[in-house]
Order: C-alpha cells, then sequence, then structure tokens
C-alpha cells in the first residue's frame, strides 16, 4: 500500500465520511470526530504504524483505529457532549430536541454497546466486521446489540410517537 | 416501543457532514513538497507579481477598498445599539481582481448576547468562508468578543428557499477572544496571501453608520426607522430601528407572519393589499389591518402599492417553549424572502 500524502488524501476521500460519523457517534462532538479522523490519517504515515494490508482491510483498519483514538479521550475527559453554540429558535424546535434526547441515550450507552450499535444500525456494517473491528466474537457482537437496542428501547419508550395513545 | 419505533427514532439522528476543515486540516499536516522559483516558492513569486499588479493599477486608478458594508441594530435600555462590518481589502488596489467575490452578513441576539455572522462567497470556486461572532456584554459599554468558522448551516440559513451549491472552507485563523469598548473596531481576517488580505473590520456604537442614511436606497428597499406598529388600530410595538429590506413582515402569535413587498418578484403568493406613502405604510391581509408609522420615509417617491402574503407557516419554525414566539415581531428580510412558500 501506497503511504504518500497524496495517497493518503486519496484514502481519505474514500473513507473519511463514514469515519467521522462513526467519532461523533462516539464523541458526540464535531471538533473530538475531526481531530480523531485526521490524526488516524496522519498515523498512517508514521513509521511506527500497526496497520498491515495483508491482515486488515483499510477501511477495517481505520474504523478501529478511529475507536481506539475516541477511547483514549474518553480516558482523559468525561465530557462527552459538546455544546452546540447559542440557542435559537430553530434550534430548539422539537426536531433539535429529539436529536439531542436520542443522542444523550446514545451517548448514555455503556462503552461496548454503543461502537456496536453505531456500526450495525448507523453505518450498516455486517456483524463479521464489526466484530473484527473491535476485536470480539460475533455472539458477543449480537449480545451487545440486543442489550444497546433494549436499554435504549427503555430510554427512548417515553418519546415514542405512538406513546400517548397506548397510555 | 417496537423495534420499527425504535429504528425510527434512530434515524432521526443524523450525524453532521464532515467539516471542510477536515480535510484542510489534513493537507495542512501533511508534509508538502516544495516548489521553488530560482530559489524562492512559486506561489510567493506568483502572489508577489499578482499584488505589484495590482498595486501598479490600483495607484493609478483610486480603487475603494471597500468591498461591501452591513449593519444590524439591536434596542437596549440605553438605546439602539449598531454593530457595523466593512469588508476591506488591502491593499485596495487588490479590489480590482476580487469583482466576482458576494458577501453575506446577518447579525441578532439580545442587547447583552449579539451575535452574528459574516461570509465570503467565491462565485468561480463555488467556496464559502466565514466566521460567527458573540459579543457578550461584560459591562458598560463593553463587550467580550468571541469568534468561531461559519459551518454550512448557517450559510444555508442564509440563503433561505435557494439551493446551496458549493462548500464552506475553513477562514484563516481567527482571533482569540478579547475585551472589546463601544467604537472600538476589531478585525477578522477572511483571506490571506503574501501582503494581500481581505477582512471585515467589526465595530459595536451608539450612532448608525453615516453611510446609512447618506445612500440612495434601492426603490424596492423598505426603511423602518423608528416603527410603531398598529394592528386593527391599537399600537402592539414599537422599535427604534427595524433596518431595511425588500420585505418587510410582521409576526402575529400563532398567526404566522405577513410579509409586504413593493416587488414580489412575480410570486403569486403576494397578492395586492396595502400601499406606502412617505413614513407610513398600510396594508390589511385576511381582515388584519397594519399599519406602520416611521420617523423618516419608508421609501422614495410618492403613494406607491404593496404586495402582501400571509405565511401561516412560519408558525411551524417557531418553539412555542420559546417566549419570542408569543409575541408581535417586526423584521426585515432580503430578497429570498420573496420566494417562501
Amino acid at each position: 500500500m501506497e503511504r504518500t500524502p497524496a495517497a493518503i488524501l486519496r484514502y481519505f476521500d474514500e473513507h473519511h465520511t463514514p469515519l467521522f460519523r462513526f467519532a461523533w457517534h462516539l464523541t458526540g462532538s464535531v471538533a473530538d470526530a475531526e481531530d480523531i479522523v485526521q490524526e488516524c490519517f496522519l498515523a498512517l504515515l508514521r513509521p511506527d504504524c500497526a496497520f498491515n494490508p495483508s491482515r486488515t482491510e483499510l477501511r477495517t483498519y481505520l474504523f478501529g483505529a478511529v475507536r481506539n483514538q475516541a477511547l483514549k479521550r474518553f480516558a482523559r475527559s468525561a465530557a462527552a457532549v459538546e455544546s452546540q453554540g447559542p440557542p435559537t429558535p430553530e434550534r430548539e424546535c422539537l426536531a433539535a430536541e429529539l436529536q439531542q434526547i436520542v443522542q444523550r441515550a446514545i451517548l448514555r450507552l455503556p462503552e461496548g454497546q454503543r461502537e456496536v450499535l453505531v456500526l450495525a444500525h448507523f453505518e450498516q456494517m455486517p456483524l463479521a466486521e464489526i466484530a473484527e473491528i473491535l476485536e470480539i466474537e460475533i455472539g458477543a457482537v449480537k449480545s451487545r446489540l440486543q442489550r444497546a437496542r433494549a436499554t435504549l428501547r427503555e430510554l427512548l419508550s417515553a418519546y415514542a410517537p405512538n406513546q400517548e395513545r397506548r397510555s | 416501543m417496537n423495534e420499527t419505533e425504535l429504528n425510527e427514532m434512530l434515524d432521526l439522528l443524523v450525524a453532521p457532514a464532515p467539516p471542510p476543515s477536515l480535510r484542510s486540516g489534513l493537507v495542512a499536516a501533511l508534509p508538502e513538497p516544495r516548489r521553488k522559483v530560482l530559489g524562492v516558492p512559486r506561489r510567493w513569486v506568483l502572489a508577489g507579481g499578482a499584488a505589484a499588479l495590482c498595486a501598479a493599477v490600483g495607484a493609478a486608478l483610486d480603487i475603494s477598498p471597500v468591498q461591501a458594508e452591513f449593519y444590524g441594530a439591536m434596542d437596549t435600555a440605553q438605546g439602539p445599539i449598531y454593530v457595523e462590518t466593512i469588508r476591506l481589502v488591502d491593499p485596495p488596489a487588490a479590489n480590482l481582481k476580487w469583482w466576482f467575490l458576494g458577501s453575506a452578513f446577518s447579525f441578532g441576539g439580545t442587547p447583552t448576547a449579539l451575535h452574528g455572522s459574516g461570509d465570503m462567497h467565491n462565485r468561480f470556486t463555488r467556496t464559502f468562508v466565514g466566521y460567527r461572532y458573540m459579543l457578550d456584554q461584560t459591562g458598560a459599554g463593553e463587550y467580550r468578543v468571541s469568534f468561531s468558522p461559519l459551518d454550512e448551516a448557517t450559510v444555508k440559513k442564509g440563503m433561505g428557499p435557494f439551493k446551496f451549491n458549493g462548500q464552506v472552507v475553513a477562514p484563516p485563523p481567527l482571533p482569540d477572544p478579547s475585551i472589546v469598548q463601544i467604537g472600538e473596531p476589531f478585525q477578522v481576517t477572511l483571506y490571506q496571501n503574501g501582503g494581500e488580505r481581505i477582512y471585515d473590520r467589526i465595530v459595536v456604537s451608539w450612532t448608525a453608520p453615516k453611510w446609512s442614511t447618506r445612500r440612495a436606497q434601492p426603490a424596492a428597499t423598505l426603511r423602518l426607522a423608528g416603527p410603531q406598529v398598529y394592528v386593527n388600530g391599537e399600537l402592539a410595538l414599537t422599535k427604534a430601528d427595524a433596518g431595511s429590506g425588500p420585505v418587510v413582515w410582521v409576526h402575529l402569535p400563532g398567526q404566522g407572519r405577513y410579509l409586504a413587498a413593493l416587488d414580489a418578484q412575480h410570486n403569486p403568493l403576494f397578492v395586492e393589499g396595502g400601499h406606502v406613502n412617505g413614513n407610513v405604510m398600510e396594508f390589511q391581509s385576511g381582515g388584519t389591518q397594519f399599519r406602520i408609522v416611521c420617523n423618516q420615509p419608508i421609501t422614495p417617491g410618492g403613494d406607491r402599492p404593496l404586495y402582501i402574503y400571509h405565511q401561516q407557516s412560519f408558525e411551524a419554525l417557531l418553539d412555542p417553549a420559546n417566549p419570542l414566539s408569543q409575541r408581535t415581531m417586526l423584521g426585515n428580510a432580503g430578497p429570498a424572502s420573496l420566494h417562501v412558500q
């Protein structure tokens, strides 16, 4: 695999969007997600980079790298949700509030469950690839996903569209 | 909650698009091969040549450095406060080569926490570069100013219903937060290359910019100086200044907003429903009568018809929990508002 600045930019253009989304879902912060994704691509140029193209797909390696960087940041700071700037009528509208509620619920999930949920639901990634990225068994991926969804159902049930009709 | 409902709620959460600064930051961090001409980096040679050419032409023609001007006003307990932004090119002669740039500004907030934005649109490269600023009052006549890069959502908001066809790029490093006094200008750089710079000069002031009253208004502009708004004969609102634009609007709580324009630009939703003459504009819609009395002429010329549109859907944009949504509001808007649905 080529590891020149031009090649890194090609890999960036190909992979950065889902990586940024993944980092954002894990951290809840645009700034953190930006730093993490940049760092992962820059790391490819370093002599001590652990990526081995004969063993892993680049995309799988990069998702793993984003995850590791996010974990490091969580260890440094407990603040996961960044301020979104000054409130405006638009931002405070109902849809935005619901988005924030969903985001907070996802950020409340245990780390392992959140990673699986984001990769499975938002990135539509096969369970086998998730298992490879997280270095766990497929069975563990399934059970984490089930637990994550059960927790979210509980956390979000009050906001479900049909809640009023049921109660 | 079943699986489908959970999926629907999760799908509400859409991750933001990667900011353009992600790529530009990576590019800046990557080692770059240097190209040199006679031992000097090639881009320095090109920038120096362009600057020298512009300086020579500009010196001969006495070019103005001003690219654009804007001001916003806010009522405070001490009277209206104004924030003026002037976009300047240095050296002035370089203004010649930037004729194709577009500008947009915004302003709002509360008397103690003002905010606004400025952006520059390169029509050739379809790129937008800009900033947002916050002015938080820290004392009498004193504000703490802080900046953040302009995001795509703000640009889109400023474009109204028009399609966004471009890319927002990161501005040069923005100034650190600082304390500014009323009347003390501060600057934000939007472009810098060699000795050439495009920047905004912003100043908070107790007086309106002199150019705001000196210049002739465009024929279809409505200017609201010291407006008093009467709804069905009752005084509903007074303001020290409501700015100027091709559209004036009045929001009535729970009813949406009523837009009035001199030139509706062929939008059939606007129907003739009033007139403006001197310092007074009057119009009606759906049985509601509006009369706005200003302390200066609203538009040049004599009696002219007004075209009115009652935009009920405006209510859906407001958060009922926000106290502002429950008040009568008066504002002006740009030409994009002539195309609202």
